[in-house]
């Protein structure tokens, strides 16, 4: 076993994490502990992954452009077809447009990836592929709220709602799901909102689109105008004032104000810890050139993937890392100017490839389940001159470490990526195998509400036991 | 029309008589050949790629459909028969596994190989013999016993109660004592004496017009020489006759109808005049207007007579209920968009006023409540006659013109030209868009009406969100399984059957281009219902003593909890109707109970025989729900803006994004509600969610309360705000202390104990007790002198953060 493996364990496993000293009383409390609707406890089922971190690609990166080697589709560029347009729901004479990007054999198995993910490309040894994944919606929004709900259009709870509704988190220190960098649009709060859920499972947003993430945090995480010692006193008066105001309403102690006093607390240990979780500073030199860190174009993403990585380390159940901003056409959503498309994998492919590796050299890889992918992917044929419309019929999506198949692809897409034809997995299934990797079953994970018992996956979903390892 | 259902049914019949015929024709060879076919070749394939999910083993029986023996495989699923023994071709089977189709494509992650997929064809056209045996597993379709379902408590027709008489009572009660006061002589329980009146005028305060009491109403109450009864009544008077009384009990009602400002979704669309809807609705609670009333104008003011202008725009504007659900307008599948409109009309409506969870009947019977999915669709009828929906890339709903008020100038000549001239265009863009069937273009047409009707101001009328009957009014059809593209049979438009007697259930009689609506909102508002005063009355009991008779205030059904005072419930549902449905009648009876007025405090007896307060021996503290917290801080920081309604967002504002709602400072209840973005002390006080009926409100204690009470800027501004409001009051030594004999320590001390009290008594309306003065002493003293407002700020945003503050005794 390695030393930092070992280290994080500890971390993990002491019930006050990076709190302070003086407060590992409150943390000992038995009988709070069993109130805290936050308490780790396992799954349904054996976990192969303890944590989750979804690297989302707004807007839908293009398969056939990336990760779908198609060399029939370059053979036929600019052939007239007709195909099914899944933006006017009908058949309709297209043209083929073939990728501009050169895509080259990487790792044991080969795997084609093509010039704009150098860096990722070194790891697909390490990646699992699923090349026939479809989703529901053709429009952002409709997509984006799938992709995190379940639900085109109904009020449904987020994924990282549901996880950490099933699974607790590991850091009685800070929130179980964190969202970073989440956009105010195509849905915002709702895709990471708990919905019917009770409130503790929403997920906390990290820094907001347009603030550089080396200024991002947590909403309201300090004072401003008072010094660490001076709100120290203040939550200390604070705790006193609430004691002798309870006590003396009654002595039956009432559990709703006796919450009130505990989360006042825990939201001081949030306030000591979180600040020191959030900022990279601490870390090596070495690591941050490995995320690209200092480098303009990776800046950003890279800073978002490191706090992504110290957050996993300290035990945060459910980590959305969201390349994204609030254009009404966002990032990788190329209806012209494919081209754009190199900026976009320029700013996150050194990034995503350093997590890789730092999760990899730490021995987090073995626990942790990394998800890259977009809403939707997008058309082989052309929009316009040099632009792709939005795919939900066939696109990639991988995983990585948890329990997947490591240098592994499922599914393909028909001979020139349009429509996923074998392997076929619905973001339904994706769902359902994602929480299947964390111990839970996606059938049995319900909660009821309004008269019936709702699920993450409806009455769909289907474990894909092909990429498991 | 040949519905799924039918062709089920024929086929059936087909296999059926097939079978029998084919098995006389047969050899004893074929048949035996046959089997071995079906075992070697299609059993195998069947068991491995279908039982997953189409098996009694595997429990699951997707599309309805077992596939694990002879009986289920020919009795077929959701869409019919899945073998046709006469043109085995045309199975449906055999469409699935040969992938031509592209909404039915099984198994659903991988082609079979081409040699399996021609095995099947050849065993189709043998006849599918099939060895196995086994009985079709019954189907979860109907078979809801209306007549036991009738039996159940909150479908039962509301009864006669009699008021009970309660023996030893001291002095006189009120028949809800009456009530209360029963059954806890039957478990043994004593009420809690009435809570002081320091405490009461605070309850009041907050229960009916959602505002801390400043101290001088405080200290006039406290001191009225009249005895509690008279001196209550008359300060419930005053507070029932308030204009803030309609912006507290509107907000409430505002949860149940999901208001909002923006469509959610991922466009969030702005609903420019979504805020008429909530003035009506703030209007209608000072107004006092009658609930049946609302009722039916909530669902049908389009379609109701109209004595004067005012009235006709209160009526169209309450129609707007229908239209501001939370939907997704990006949908690009007309037919499914219109559907998912018609089922959030359908399961508000539903939980709104009947407490019923209808919308769980949309793609089967209801699991648990007697609702059947043809009471589903016979409803869904109703609202798909209603035209909601206008369609473009991204669709909208609709804007009517409001009449101009009665005291509004004449439209004068060059108004009328404009407006018929405006008329005319969109009344062309109607019959252009009507006649387009291309796709791509229709929806440029339908954009373009939007555009002119719903992106802009119409000329000349005020504009409101409102709906009309459809062009295609009539009758729908069961969707199977919910799938808009997949119809069964007709269901004549009706009202469910198990809320009504059994010898009224019959289809509606309508007009030709009639959608039902009016009638299904007078059967609603009518005092026979079973459920709408019931359910009404409960709300009103759930905001004054913090919980419902039954709990779950927007479910009555099986699911939902039993009243804990049946009798009770339906003695204030028939009191409630017998008073014209008056909201505000049935509040001023509740509050001048003995069990409103009761003390929260709760002693061991009590806590152990009932530690949830069912039996309510005394009141339940509750805490301060996010706009009240928010009011409360504004008028301690003397900050609050009483300016009334109106329209909340400029016109020019295009996305609800980034909005700055710390620069308003008026009441909560007119602040914007954007679905998509939260004020942020909303969604950490656990605001209504905009998106979902929610009659009663989640009440978490998380840390990111304590975080925005401690560290939010709002907080920390209004804090200071607050400090210099008592400070500027003077501090003074009180006269009876000599100045000139006190130390400079005794002398701060003094003064410091004056300022803690004067925060306490303005925050909290008392007075600090002597430790809280202890620890807010010693805390101060940890400031050096410059940061002396600082530090007072810091205290008064701990007492902001405590729990006296956030909770109401």
């Amino acid at each position: 076993m390695n030393h930092s493996l070992t280290r994080r364990q500890l971390l993990t496993r002491s019930a006050c994490g990076f709190g302070s000293l003086a407060l590992a009383g409150m943390c000992g409390n038995e009988a709070l502990a069993a109130a805290n609707p936050l308490r780790a406890r396992p799954g349904h089922l054996p976990a192969r992954a303890k944590r989750v971190i979804f690297l989302w690609m707004q807007g839908g990166p293009s398969q056939i452009d990336t990760f779908d080697y198609k060399p029939e589709l370059q053979r036929r560029s600019g052939e007239k077809v007709k195909l099914y347009n899944p933006r006017s729901s009908q058949l309709e004479e297209l043209t083929l447009y073939g990728s501009p990007w050169e895509f080259k054999p990487y790792g044991e198995r080969g795997h084609h990836v093509s010039s704009l993910f150098p860096n990722i490309g070194q790891h697909v040894d390490d990646l699992c592929f699923l090349q026939g994944m479809h989703t529901e919606g053709v429009a952002h929004g409709p997509a984006t709220l799938f992709m995190h709900t379940g639900a085109t259009n109904l009020i449904r709870p987020s994924m990282g709602s549901w996880i950490t509704y099933g699974l607790g988190t590991e850091n009685d220190s800070l929130p179980g799901f964190v969202t970073i960098n989440a956009p105010a649009t195509k849905g915002g709060p709702r895709n990471y909102g708990p919905a019917f859920l009770p409130a503790d499972f929403q997920g906390t947003p990290i820094g907001r689109v347009g603030l550089p993430a080396a200024k991002a945090t947590i909403d309201h995480l300090a004072n401003a105008q008072l010094s660490g010692a001076q709100q120290r006193r203040q939550f200390d008066l604070l705790k006193n004032i609430n004691r002798a105001q309870i006590d003396g309403r009654d002595a039956t102690g009432d559990k709703q104000l006796e919450a009130v006093i505990h989360s006042s607390e825990l939201a001081f240990r949030m306030q000591t810890a979180a600040p020191d979780l959030l900022n990279i500073e601490g870390e090596s030199k070495a690591t941050k050139d490995l995320y690209g860190i200092g480098e303009a174009t990776t800046d950003d993403y890279g800073r978002q993937c490191l706090m992504a990585r110290k957050l996993a380390e300290s035990g945060v159940r459910y980590i959305q890392v969201s390349y994204s901003d609030h254009g009404a056409s966002p990032m990788w959503d190329q209806h012209s100017k494919l081209e754009k498309h190199q900026e976009h994998a320029a700013a996150t492919d050194k990034p995503v490839a350093g997590l890789l590796a730092d999760l990899k050299a730490r021995g987090l890889l073995e626990d942790t389940l990394v998800w890259w992918g977009g809403e939707f992917g997008r058309t082989p044929f052309s929009q316009g001159k040099d632009g792709r419309d939005h795919n939900p019929r066939g696109f990639t999506t991988w995983l990585a470490g948890g329990g997947v198949k490591a240098g592994h692809r499922h599914g393909m897409t028909d001979e020139i990526g349009n429509e996923a034809v074998d392997g076929k997995v619905h973001m339904h299934d994706l769902h359902a195998t994602i929480l299947h990797l964390l111990g839970l079953d996606h059938e049995r994970l319900t909660y009821r509400y309004a008269g019936r018992d709702f699920r993450l996956t409806d009455v769909a979903g289907r474990v894909v036991d092909e990429v498991i390892a | 029309m040949l519905a799924a259902t039918g062709r089920w049914k024929i086929a059936l019949c087909s296999v059926v008589s097939l079978f029998v015929a084919g098995v006389s024709s047969l050899t004893a060879d074929d048949a035996a050949q046959g089997i071995e076919f079906f075992e070697k070749r299609i059993r195998p394939v069947l068991a491995e790629n279908c039982y997953e999910c189409h098996s009694a083993e595997s429990g699951k029986r997707k599309g309805g459909l077992h596939l694990d023996n002879r009986a289920s495989l020919r009795a077929g699923g959701d869409l019919g028969a899945v073998i046709d023994l006469e043109k085995p071709e045309a199975s449906l089977l055999l469409r699935a596994i040969s992938y031509h189709d592209a909404d039915l494509q099984m198994p659903p992650e991988k082609r079979l190989p081409n040699a399996v997929v021609e095995d099947f064809r050849k065993w189709l056209a043998l006849g599918a013999p099939d060895s196995r045996d086994g009985a079709v597993s019954v189907a979860s379709t109907s078979g809801i016993d209306f007549e036991a379902g009738r039996k159940f408590w909150s479908f039962r027709p509301l009864g006669e109660m009699e008021v009970p008489k309660v023996a030893g009572a001291a002095s006189p009660m009120s028949p809800v004592d009456a009530f209360l006061e029963t059954r806890r002589i039957e478990v043994g329980l004593k009420s809690a004496p009435a809570a002081d009146r320091r405490t009461l005028i605070r309850r009041l305060y907050f229960d009916l017009i959602g505002l801390p009491p400043a101290e001088v109403d405080v200290q006039a109450f406290v001191e009225d020489p009249a005895g509690d009864d008279e001196a209550i009544a008359k300060w419930v008077d005053r507070l029932l006759a308030s204009k803030n009384f309609g912006e507290r009990w509107g907000r409430h009602w505002l949860d149940v109808v999901r208001f909002a400002e923006s469509s959610g979704g991922g466009r969030a669309e702005l609903m420019h005049e979504a805020w008429r809807f909530r003035d009506y609705v703030i209007d209608s609670f000072n107004a006092d207007r009658p609930f049946d009333q609302m009722v039916r104008e909530h669902l049908a003011g389009d379609l109701m007579e109209a004595a004067t202008a005012a009235e006709r725009r209160g009526q169209l504007v309450a129609s707007g209920f229908l239209a501001l659900g939370p939907t997704n307008y990006e949908l690009q599948d007309k037919e499914q968009l219109r559907m998912e409109v018609v089922d959030e009309q359908i399961d508000t409506m539903g939980r709104a006023f009947m407490g019923m969870t209808i919308g769980c009947a949309r793609c089967h019977d209801h699991m648990f409540d007697p609702i059947s999915a043809k009471d589903y669709y016979a409803l869904a009828g109703i609202f798909r006659s209603t035209d909601t929906l206008m369609f473009g890339n991204v669709s909208s709903w609709r804007h009517a013109p409001l009449p101009r008020p009665d005291d509004a100038p004449p439209v004068t000549d060059e108004q009328k030209v404009a407006w018929e001239a405006f008329e005319k265009k969109v009344a062309e863009l109607e019959v252009k868009f009507a006649a387009t069937t291309n796709l791509g273009s229709r929806k440029g047409v339908g954009g373009e009406i939007i555009g002119l009707t719903v992106k802009k101001d119409l000329p000349v009328y005020d504009a409101a969100m409102s709906v009309l009957e459809a062009d295609d009014a009539g009758d729908y059809r069961l969707a199977i399984r919910g799938d808009v593209h997949r119809l069964g049979e007709d269901v004549a438009r009706a009202f469910p059957e198990v809320m009504q007697p059994a010898d009224a259930v019959a289809p509606l009689k309508l007009k030709e281009g009639a959608s039902g609506r009016l009638e299904l909102a007078n059967w609603i508002a009518s005092p026979e219902h079973p459920l709408t005063a019931r359910v009404y009355v409960n709300r009103i009991w759930h905001h004054l003593f913090g919980q419902g008779l039954v709990r779950t205030v927007d479910n009555f059904g099986a699911t939902g909890e039993a009243p804990s005072h049946p009798e009770l419930l339906d003695w204030l549902a028939a009191e409630f109707v017998a008073d014209g449905w008056s909201t505000k009648a049935m509040v001023r009876r509740l509050v001048l109970t003995d069990a409103y007025r009761a003390s929260s405090r709760a002693d061991q007896t009590q806590q152990r025989l009932d530690p949830e307060n069912r039996w309510l021996a005394r009141q339940n503290h509750r805490r301060l729900d996010a706009e009240v917290l928010r009011d409360s801080l504004l008028v301690l920081s003397g900050e609050l803006d009483p300016t009334p309604g109106g329209k909340t967002l400029p016109r020019e504002l295009r996305s609800e994004f980034g909005f700055d709602y710390d620069k308003l400072l008026v009441r909560s209840v007119y602040l914007p509600v954007f679905r998509n973005n939260i004020e942020s002390l909303f969604s950490v006080f656990d605001f209504s969610n905009p998106n979902l009926v929610a009659g009663r409100r989640a009440v978490s204690t998380v840390p990111s309360q304590a975080l925005y009470l401690m560290n939010s800027e709002f907080v920390s501004e209004r804090a200071a705000r607050a400090v210099e409001t008592v400070m500027a009051k003077g501090a003074a030594l009180p006269d009876s202390v000599p100045a000139d004999e006190l130390s400079a320590d005794q002398a701060v001390r003094l003064l410091d104990d004056e300022i803690i009290e004067r925060l306490f008594v303005h925050t909290l309306g008392r007075e600090p007790s002597a430790d809280e003065a202890r620890q807010c002493y010693e805390f101060l003293q940890t400031f050096p002198e410059p940061q002396r407002h600082l530090a007072l700020t810091a205290l008064q945003q701990a007492l902001f953060a405590s729990v006296d503050f956030r909770y109401v005794d």
